[in-house]
């Protein structure tokens, strides 16, 4: 059962960021892996390393949620919203200390700020059910 | 199982089934393992110790898709934990099924020394009981005699017990039936007992004769 609501950022276009995300990895493991950690983190009551990591710096208040797949850790740049609601701002994946897109940091910051402006806005995560 | 549901749409693609049964290996059983490493009070060195392995290796082990998970890495974590493992195929309703209800923090598995020690506990204090010959106060009776009791399983389940014992110093031996219904949440467990047939027990408080361990 579902403990935390997963949230995802969504632009003044109406694009949803981790749906577009997903839509672009490849249909294997890429997509499924995505796909079951996030329904396996909404279940558990206390996220904490290693598959959550708090970033610092001009990033503070910002975390990754972290998992690999064949060998590629993948990311999703996030923050905690409320108790038990997470918004997911970008994707990426962070090969040999490189983040794809490179600017997936200051994406997820700046992204943040928009959140914050109310110049974007966020709306639920749609994990996938089997009912 | 809805047909038309998300995930069974996306199943009907091989590719995706494919992954989908590796997921559960290497992204859902690190996830188990720390839990069940924690539910022990085990540092990952404590583990590694225990299996046999290297520190750093139980770390990668317990980061979802870090590392390919075979069979005799499973089998040592599983004797390090005292637990069984079972390996077999089945169809992917049943997969996602329990897939899809499966909370690796909310699934305890008792180590077999654990198992066994509970039972004996368990059958020492009844048998205790039913040697007695006093008046007996029956939620204290029940709430002592459960306490130490853990079933191997969880979620909720719902197990007939039938205690014997002498109600009164005066008394014959009466026979009561327990339902009991155990429930976990929030990494707590919580045994309810509900006497069947109350009117015969008139010292029965239901209130007293819940617990939390």
């Amino acid at each position: 059962m579902a403990i935390w609501k997963p949230l995802q950022y969504v632009s003044s276009s109406d694009r949803h960021s981790i749906d577009d995300w997903r839509k672009g990895l490849p249909l294997g493991p890429p997509r499924v892996y995505l796909d079951r950690f996030l329904s396996t983190m909404v279940q558990r009551e206390r996220w904490e390393w290693p598959e959550l990591r708090l970033l610092r710096g001009h990033l503070a208040g910002l975390s990754e949620l972290r998992w690999t797949c064949d060998s590629v850790p993948y990311r999703i740049i996030g923050y905690k919203t409320r108790e038990y609601e997470y918004l997911m701002l970008i994707g990426c994946t962070h090969n040999k200390k490189k983040y794809t897109p490179s600017d997936a940091l200051d994406t997820a910051h700046r992204r943040r700020e928009a959140i914050r402006k109310g110049e974007a806005s966020s709306d639920e995560y749609q994990l996938l059910s089997y009912k | 199982m809805n047909i038309n549901s998300s995930l069974i749409n996306e199943l009907k693609q091989k590719e995706y089934r494919d992954a989908y049964a590796a997921a559960q290996i290497r992204i859902v059983l690190p996830f188990h393992i720390r839990a069940l490493r924690m539910q022990r009070g085990w540092s990952q060195m404590e583990l590694a110790r225990r299996a046999g392995m290297a520190q750093p290796r139980i770390a990668e082990i317990e980061k979802p898709g870090a590392r390919r998970l075979n069979i005799e890495t499973l089998l040592r974590i599983a004797i390090a934990f005292d637990v069984g493992l079972q390996v077999r195929f089945m169809p992917f309703s049943e997969l996602v099924e329990w897939a899809e209800s499966f909370s690796p923090d909310a699934s305890s598995i008792t180590s077999f020394d654990n198992e066994i020690a509970a039972l004996a506990r368990n059958t020492a204090e009844v048998q205790g009981i039913l040697l007695t010959n006093r008046p007996i106060d029956v939620p204290a009776l029940l709430f002592k005699s459960q306490l130490p009791y853990q079933l191997p399983t969880y979620g909720t389940t719902t197990t007939n017990v039938a205690l014997n014992m002498p109600r009164t110093q005066t008394e014959p031996i009466s026979t009561i039936s327990v339902s009991s219904s155990i429930t976990t949440s929030a990494g707590k467990e919580t045994i309810v007992w509900t006497p069947i047939g109350q009117g015969s027990i008139p010292m029965m408080n239901r209130n007293s004769l819940e617990t939390i361990h």
